[in-house]
């Protein structure tokens, strides 16, 4: 199909995020560094102002909210991944836990904030101009915030309900408005169960710390060895020349 | 064939009694959510969240990839602990 005049999709002008285009996701962050990055390729220098207060406020606020949403994905998850290393929680509906089980449980609770960091970290090979080196700091500011928000809500959270929400009386208080429409051995069943599974929730705390930081250091490792690689490509290029 | 006679074929308690029927879907859930299946099952959930989620950038479809590796890994745990009650 034959491009129309006046089709913006291969339009490479920079797009001034102080104007009306608004990135909502990461692919419209993703298609404004681009932008950035075809025009300051070659050594052109892009006007400062060309990426406003607003527009950084934007780019961050695209990284802060994935990360935020991958973040209490992984609050969420946690707990039950300590709980199938500790041999608490069953996981493929057995307690026999072999290799293969306990390796999935870490991947399966790292996988979320992994994978959104390494889609983040796909942006690196434009890490090369002032302007997309701005904008990918900015998305990555975003990030790093939502992390260090992550960790403090979930130790908030867990703290909470190891010491004041699953309180032995208040669980067996709780456990026994359901008394006799299901029956006095179920009950104990279930209180024994949340009563043992307690201590997993402060391991999940420390546990989380770790996984933040894997995810703001990983997409960083990746940006700095993408845009080495699209250095040396464009060093090559102009070589050939 | 009347709307009547259409509903009762929809219906699988006209052939099958409640005990086979709750027998059945026991079988289906234990074969997907426990053993190798499950393991086969929700490891290729999680590589296929990763291929289309990061490498090939569809991110809704990775997200509800891993949703549904998890949902294979825990589900098979909570049904018995449901049923076990």
């Amino acid at each position: 199909m034959s491009q129309k005049d006046g089709d913006k999709s291969n339009d490479i002008t920079p797009i001034g995020l102080g104007g009306s285009i608004r990135p909502k996701s990461f692919i419209d962050v993703v298609s404004i560094v681009q932008n950035y990055f075809l025009a300051e390729k070659h050594g052109n220098d892009l006007p400062e102002n060309l990426l406003t207060l607003k527009g950084k406020i934007v780019i961050s606020e695209v990284g802060f909210k994935g990360a935020f949403i991958s973040g209490l994905v992984s609050i969420l998850l946690t707990p039950f991944f300590v709980g199938v290393i500790e041999r608490y929680i069953p996981i493929f509906g057995s307690y026999e836990f072999t290799l293969f089980d306990q390796a999935f449980a870490v991947a399966l609770t790292l996988s979320f904030a992994m994978g959104y960091s390494l889609i983040l970290a796909s942006i690196g090979r434009y890490y090369i101009g002032k302007l997309s080196k701005r904008a990918i700091n900015w998305l990555m500011a975003g990030l790093t915030v939502a992390g260090v928000l992550k960790i403090i809500i979930a130790f908030v959270f867990y703290n909470t309900l190891y010491a004041s929400v699953l309180d032995q009386g208040r669980v067996a208080r709780f456990l026994l408005w359901f008394y006799p429409q299901v029956s006095y051995q179920a009950l104990n069943k279930i209180y024994r169960f949340v009563m043992g599974v307690k201590p997993v929730l402060l391991t999940s705390a420390s546990f989380v710390v770790l996984t933040t930081f894997l995810m703001i250091t990983i997409p960083w490792l990746f940006i700095f060895t993408a845009s080495r690689k699209t250095r040396r490509m464009i060093e090559r290029e102009r070589i050939w020349r | 064939m009347t709307a009547a006679h259409f509903i009762d074929y929809l219906n699988p308690l006209t052939y099958m009694s409640h005990a086979q029927y709750m027998s059945l879907w026991r079988v289906l859930f234990q074969a997907v959510l426990q053993g190798f299946w499950a393991k086969f099952f929700a490891s290729f959930a999680l590589f296929l969240a990763f291929f289309i989620g990061v490498y090939r950038q569809r991110i809704v479809a990775g997200v509800l990839l891993f949703f549904l590796s998890v949902a294979i890994a825990y589900g098979g745990c909570m049904l018995k602990f449901v049923l076990g009650l």
